[in-house]
């Protein structure tokens, strides 16, 4: 308990590394601010490298591969970039003659949105 | 080690002179972010689209075979459709789909026949008949045991089952997965006839020949297409949209030319100072390290922090902003995953394009002093 106290008592207040720096240099109070001011930039930048890396190596590197197992588990043709019943997600390549309602039910969609350019293929088409 | 000192005394004295200037030094720092966050956006969104399109097309089926008649599509027979892909050489897999587009409360939804996939991944299992999995972006106010009404060829209610993964919303966002007699009373398809036939090959170089085969093996007309097709059309409609947010790289060349005039004008106003240094003894190289110190203590954390925005603005899980940006989602927008591969490339582009530049400007405004008689700066007014 005397030990301790004594240690409280003869222990100078904690510095950081480039205050101690400082003082051992005998450089005035504004160096030694200058000097933290040096030392936080230098590892908020270091921080945010590592950040960045580590992110990119340990989760946003793979963070599609749930989407990509459920498009195999269930056969689907298109990622849902574009809502449902869109002519981006609905049949690609398709021919505009061909109504590629799967349902007779739903409405036609617009065809002045096809994209000519895609081109098709098959036989039979009118 | 003395010349490590005194590249830190000169980055000490640089703080010194941030500090008396703080506001234009914090101005110059949230410039420099901004610009670098905008700049990594615009050169990583297309980027990481298309190599997450091209992750999950190559997860697609092969080969999608769908009947067609005077009308247009018409219900597959199973049998014969399986008979023929089955006795074609390369042909891996061939199993029929039934799925379709139904409409419900919120919208378009891609209803999916569960039966017809494997078994789903846990906790999830198949649904029942009258019950419906769905996506996060159907009938998002409802919770389990809610009631969900589809409508197709006749109009059904289905209990909501459960909801699939956000973080699949790429795949699962507004898909119903319903049992195959819900989805055949949807659709209006009879017991023997499915939405279309899909097909597996073993080399992606095998389709173009595959494709010809199946035509002829089909006892009816038929449209097809394929994985590379439709990747390569996914490609095109990505890097479209893409490109109207690289239209802001315009306005950010336009801040990088004000930024550089920006710091000329402020090097002809340091040109006093640097003629006193001078005359205290500074050394040429004294005076441009401080100018080079100076910009790096200001510019290093700011594009570091303007990187990492642009990186969190693309690659936070579940971003919807695109999505609504993009591609005319209105009410619930698909969260997106994208992958990270390959972000170093453009995230060092975009470091590159902000860092050139300013750094030449820097440099050039103590080269300004430095080329300059001290007697001739210290007469400037």
């Amino acid at each position: 308990m005397v030990r301790l106290t004594l240690s409280a008592v003869i222990t100078p207040p904690r510095r950081s590394f480039s205050e101690k720096n400082a003082v051992k240099r005998g450089l005035p109070r504004d160096t030694r601010s200058a000097n933290l001011c040096l030392a936080w930039l230098l590892a908020i930048s270091l921080f945010l490298i590592a950040a960045l890396v580590l992110d990119g190596i340990a989760r946003a590197r793979d963070q599609d591969r749930a989407a990509a197992h459920w498009i195999k588990t269930l056969d689907l043709s298109m990622p849902a970039f574009w809502p449902a019943g869109s002519p981006q997600r609905l049949m690609p390549g398709a021919f505009p003659a061909i109504d590629l309602r799967p349902a007779p039910s739903i409405p036609a969609r617009s065809w002045e949105t096809f994209n000519p350019s895609s081109g098709s293929r098959g036989q039979g088409a009118p | 080690m003395n010349l490590l000192g005194r590249y830190h005394d000169l980055a000490v004295w640089a703080i010194g002179d941030l500090r008396r200037e703080a506001l234009p030094s914090v101005t110059l720092f949230v410039a420099l972010a901004a610009l670098t966050a905008l700049l990594s956006v615009a050169l990583l969104l297309t980027q990481a689209l298309s190599l997450t399109a091209d992750r999950l097309m190559t997860q697609t089926p092969a080969v999608v075979v769908r009947r067609v008649d005077a009308g247009g599509w018409s219900p597959l027979p199973v049998g014969e459709a399986l008979a023929g892909a089955q006795g074609i050489a390369g042909v891996l897999h061939p199993r029929v789909r039934i799925w379709g587009v139904v409409s419900s409360a919120t919208g378009p939804v891609n209803v999916v026949a569960a039966t017809a996939a494997p078994e789903l991944p846990p906790p999830w299992s198949a649904p029942l008949p009258g019950q419906a999995l769905v996506g996060s972006g159907i009938a998002p106010g409802l919770s389990a045991g809610a009631d969900l009404l589809l409508t197709g060829a006749q109009p059904i209610s289905l209990k909501l089952a459960g909801r699939l993964p956000e973080n699949s919303a790429l795949a699962l966002h507004d898909v119903a997965l319903v049992h195959v007699l819900d989805a055949r009373a949807l659709l209006a398809l009879a017991e023997d006839q499915a939405s279309d036939l899909v097909v597996d090959v073993f080399h992606d170089q095998e389709i173009e020949a595959i494709v010809a085969e199946l035509i002829e093996a089909m006892p009816w007309p038929v449209h097809i297409t394929t994985r590379p097709e439709n990747t390569r059309r996914l490609r095109v409609e990505l890097a479209t949209r893409g490109a109207a947010v690289s239209v802001t790289l315009i306005p950010a060349a336009l801040a990088v030319m004000t930024m550089v005039a920006a710091i000329g004008l402020w090097g002809r106003r340091q040109r006093r100072r640097m003629g006193l240094f001078k005359a205290l003894g500074w050394t040429s190289a004294d005076i441009l390290h401080l100018h080079l110190a100076r910009a790096l203590l200001v510019g290093l954390p700011a594009m570091l922090s303007g990187l990492t925005a642009g990186y969190l603005l693309l690659f936070w899980p579940g971003i919807t902003w695109v999505p609504r940006l993009l591609f005319g989602w209105n009410a619930a927008a698909p969260a997106l995953y994208l992958t990270a591969r390959s972000a170093v490339g453009p995230l060092i582009l975009a470091v590159l394009l902000v860092a050139v530049p300013y750094l030449t400007a820097s440099f050039w405004a103590g080269w300004q002093a430095v080329a300059a008689d001290p007697a001739d700066l210290l007469e400037e007014t």
